[in-house]
């Protein structure tokens, strides 16, 4: 009985943390879907908008999710000059120049961070730090819930956005069959820039929201990198509905093997799925549809 | 109706290439109203479908020119032709697959800025095509061939245009299917006036349904008539419907 109880606690554990993960590998799947380039350099925006809730948090002493309220239009902009200055310029080159120029990004970015803000641990701080709450039983600690809450509202209203609105509409269109919109009068150049822009924002949440649940350095993107591409990998690539199913896996799966295996196999068991998605289901979770949105 | 009502797409002398300088197209000339239907013939790259995309702005169009109505339309926009009434319908499925086929027709009027007379059109072609009514919430990819089709055309009628240029209606789908796809495009054209121009590999069922044919070859039109009279012609039998045409001798050129 005990036990079951502890596993119970840990499947919260990991769904509230893959609610967060999800945010974070949205923003990279929506760009594979519709630009059709692998954003390498995601996790990196992921760092760069923590570090900057966590600046707005500090100077304006913000509740880390009021402080999005600056951070999600500053990183909104960042996404469009990513795409203006980056992508857009190698857009008939091979895509490995494109990756190339993104691992370039990664390098900038993360030195300029270190440069900014030291490569020392840093936190975010909220007055519900530390605290927790209990129901039936169970452990819920509050700043991992309320990151769960804001997770599930930010991905709530993209998928609203992208099936109820014209320019969402208009996006997925690009997404499934570039060329008709085209002929139908959308402007695929911007409903790319509008991409990034939204995928900037994500990544700023995503940060944001994990920036309140541990500490981090300038360096740490590189494992949420891993994360990243494991979700979005098992979840299909371009899919957006499939990344928030398989954030979720990889949260719980995490969280599992932290405990019965040992505190440091976390990443390894994202690792793992990943290896194991693209030996024996490359198409990810929800099958040969795939790269559509 | 005074015959200034009627709208006229022409082209003249048209010369079209994709890459400069490597020309498909040799001095098309032709000529349809919105109150016809013209169909391209022709073996394999002759130039048929060049011939939609150079009136699309598709293609880079070295001497010649398109004309709508008089309007130079040469060398404009694909957005701007489809806002001065020429849609374009592309050969192979174009639907939006995961999109529901209502989506699939607001699509169709993203360039128009009143959404209230997209969704009345959108009204008219399920009046038109009741069954794209009847799955107008399923996802376009689990419609038929030939139901994609209709959601195809449909998608290009939300722009009220006065001509329709298609390329291969009938490709891919079965004879009955086919049958009615040749229906539903008379009936456009009888029922909306709209001028159809239209690319098809089946040849006889293609000219059964037109008013005009044009038998294109190398880029060149090398045959035009009315869709009966090339029907009949024993040249145009023997050399692009396969076959001698029944009981015709076979005689050299």
């Amino acid at each position: 009985m005990k036990s079951f109880f502890i596993f119970a606690q840990l499947l919260i554990n990991g769904v509230l943390l893959g609610g967060v993960y999800a945010v974070m590998a949205s923003g990279l799947s929506l760009i594979f879907g519709v630009v059709r380039v692998l954003q390498i350099s995601h996790s990196v925006l992921i760092i760069l908008g923590c570090y900057f809730s966590y600046s707005v948090n500090r100077t304006l002493s913000l509740d880390p999710i009021l402080s999005l309220l600056i951070t999600m239009p500053v990183m909104f902009f960042i996404g469009i000059a990513v795409y203006r200055l980056v992508v857009a310029p190698l857009k008939d080159a091979p895509p490995v120049a494109a990756l190339l120029a993104f691992f370039g990004l990664i390098l900038a970015l993360e030195n300029t961070i270190g440069l900014i803000w030291t490569t020392n641990y840093n936190a975010i701080h909220s007055v519900y730090q530390g605290k927790s709450f209990l129901l039936s039983g169970f452990v819920f600690s509050l700043p991992k819930t309320i990151a769960f809450g804001m997770a599930c509202l930010v991905i709530f209203t993209l998928l609203i956005f992208l099936r109820n609105t014209e320019t969402g509409r208009a996006i997925r269109a690009v997404s499934q069959d570039r060329d008709t919109a085209q002929i139908l009068g959308v402007d695929v150049d911007r409903i790319f820039v509008i991409v990034f822009g939204i995928s900037a924002t994500l990544a700023a949440v995503g940060g944001s929201l994990m920036g309140m649940i541990y500490s981090f350095y300038p360096s740490l993107h590189w494992s949420w990198l891993g994360v990243v591409f494991s979700v979005v990998i098992l979840g299909g690539l371009g899919q957006v509905g499939g990344a928030i199913i398989a954030a979720l896996i990889i949260g719980v799966a995490e969280i599992l093997a932290a405990y019965y295996i040992g505190a440091a196999w976390g990443p390894f068991v994202a690792f793992a799925i990943l290896i194991i998605t693209l030996v024996h289901r490359p198409q990810g979770l929800l099958g040969t549809k795939g790269q559509r949105i | 109706m005074p015959i200034s009502e009627t709208d006229i797409l022409s082209l003249n002398d048209v010369e079209a290439s994709y890459t400069k300088g490597v020309k498909i197209l040799h001095a098309i000339s032709l000529k349809i109203t919105q109150k016809e239907i013209a169909c391209l013939i022709g073996p394999n790259g002759a130039g048929k479908s060049t011939v939609l995309k150079a009136i699309m702005g598709l293609t880079n169009v070295e001497s010649g020119s398109i004309n709508l109505n008089g309007e130079d339309v040469t060398d404009m926009k694909p957005h701007e032709i489809m806002h001065r009434g020429i849609s374009y319908v592309p050969q192979g499925r174009t639907i939006f697959p995961e999109m529901t086929v209502w989506e699939n027709l607001r699509m169709g009027g993203f360039i128009l800025k009143d959404k209230h007379l997209v969704e009345n059109r959108i009204q008219e072609v399920f009046d038109m095509f009741p069954i794209l009514y009847k799955y107008r919430n399923q996802k376009a990819y689990a419609l038929s061939g030939g139901e994609q089709q209709m959601i195809e055309m449909g998608r290009v009628l939300i722009l009220d245009p006065k001509f329709m240029l298609i390329d291969e209606p009938s490709i891919g789908l079965a004879p009955k299917v086919r049958k009615l796809v040749f229906e539903k495009i008379i009936s456009l054209n009888r029922e909306k006036s709209i001028g159809i121009l239209m690319v098809e590999q089946n040849a006889v069922q293609g000219l059964e349904a037109s008013d005009l044919g044009y038998v294109l070859d190398m880029g060149r039109v090398r045959f035009r008539g009315s869709g009966v009279e090339l029907l009949k012609d024993i040249r145009i039998h023997r050399l692009y419907l396969g076959g001698g045409g029944k009981d015709q001798p076979k005689t050299k050129l």
